[in-house]
């Protein structure tokens, strides 16, 4: 990142090349979309590239890119599908007493369910699930990802697994029968 | 955070990290660049165009005015250089009259000037930063 605020030539090229999966992935995951996961990790790029005079050299660049493709992405999913999917709206009945890890045995093959059940919630919650489970980020970093407080995204969270979890269940039971 | 509530957080999270994960498209790094590199082009060939229309307006007026008062200028600027080599003597003719529409005009053409150098700058920048072909 020094050396692409130094001028360093491919410097930011060589940003793109190594978080380019990670971004496009996160933009894959709120989208639900591959073209427009494409155009929204393009354009977080270029929104990070405009921004570089603005970032802290202190703090690590994967949050702030992932912060950045996260805005881009709930803003695509707003504009393109708010009549479908409202971005904050939770699917009816979405909400199960108990949370249990058991119920996440999954195997390998059922893991495509899981992405399906996942876009069956809404985008902010898609957003909070893989910023916490796939890139690992913190709570703090989530909420500044999506410009929430701490308190609210632990409970979208919270939500958005029980959600996860039911839509997984319904799933099965609709197999099964 | 209680020990259940840990043990659900972990089950997600290793659950999201066998989900699998796609590549960016083919060419997604290109791709980026060359917009990066369109996007800075684009801006500075507004910067270009608008040294353009300041300065040409300027430079017509100052190539006029020369062409009308140039005797009187080189007339003008002699006397002085004459009278700083002390071959004639500092009086009402050794001067050189210049109204503010000139001074604007000159001024003028600085900013043209100005503006042309950022995009310079920022053109070698950007070109040294995404490698621009």
């Amino acid at each position: 990142m020094q050396a692409c605020l130094a001028g360093n030539g491919d410097a930011f090229a060589e940003i793109v090349e190594r978080y380019g999966t990670r971004v496009y992935n996160l933009a894959l995951r709120i989208t639900n979309d591959r073209d427009a996961a494409n155009d929204c990790a393009q354009e977080a790029f270029i929104r990070a590239y405009r921004a570089l005079a603005q970032y802290d050299q202190n703090l690590p660049l994967q949050p702030w890119l992932l912060r950045i493709v996260t805005n881009t992405s709930l803003n695509h999913v707003q504009r393109w599908h708010a009549h479908e999917h409202p971005v904050e709206e939770m699917p009816d009945g979405a909400e199960p007493a108990e949370l249990q890890p058991e119920a996440l045995a999954i195997r390998r093959e059922e893991l495509g369910e899981v992405l399906a059940a996942m876009n069956a919630l809404p985008a902010r919650y898609r957003a909070a699930l893989t910023l916490r489970h796939l890139h690992e980020l913190s709570y703090e970093e989530i909420a500044h990802a999506l410009e929430l407080p701490i308190g609210t995204v632990k409970t979208h969270l919270h939500r958005a697994r029980a959600a996860l979890l039911t839509e997984l269940h319904r799933r099965r039971k609709e197999r099964t029968s | 955070m209680n020990d259940r509530d840990t043990n659900v957080e972990r089950a997600f999270t290793e659950l999201f990290q066998r989900m699998p994960t796609e590549h960016a498209p083919l060419g997604f790094r290109d791709t980026v660049m060359a917009r990066i590199a369109a996007e800075s082009a684009r801006r500075w060939r507004w910067e270009w165009l608008a040294a353009f229309a300041v300065a040409i307006p300027s430079l017509i007026f100052l190539m006029s005015t020369l062409i009308e008062h140039g005797d009187e200028l080189s007339d003008g600027l002699g006397s002085i250089a004459n009278a700083l080599l002390g071959l004639e003597a500092w009086d009402a003719s050794t001067s050189v009259y210049v109204d503010g529409i000139v001074l604007l005009a000159v001024a003028l053409v600085g900013i043209a000037g100005l503006l042309v150098t950022h995009a310079l700058l920022a053109e070698e920048q950007t070109r040294s930063r995404v490698h621009v072909a």
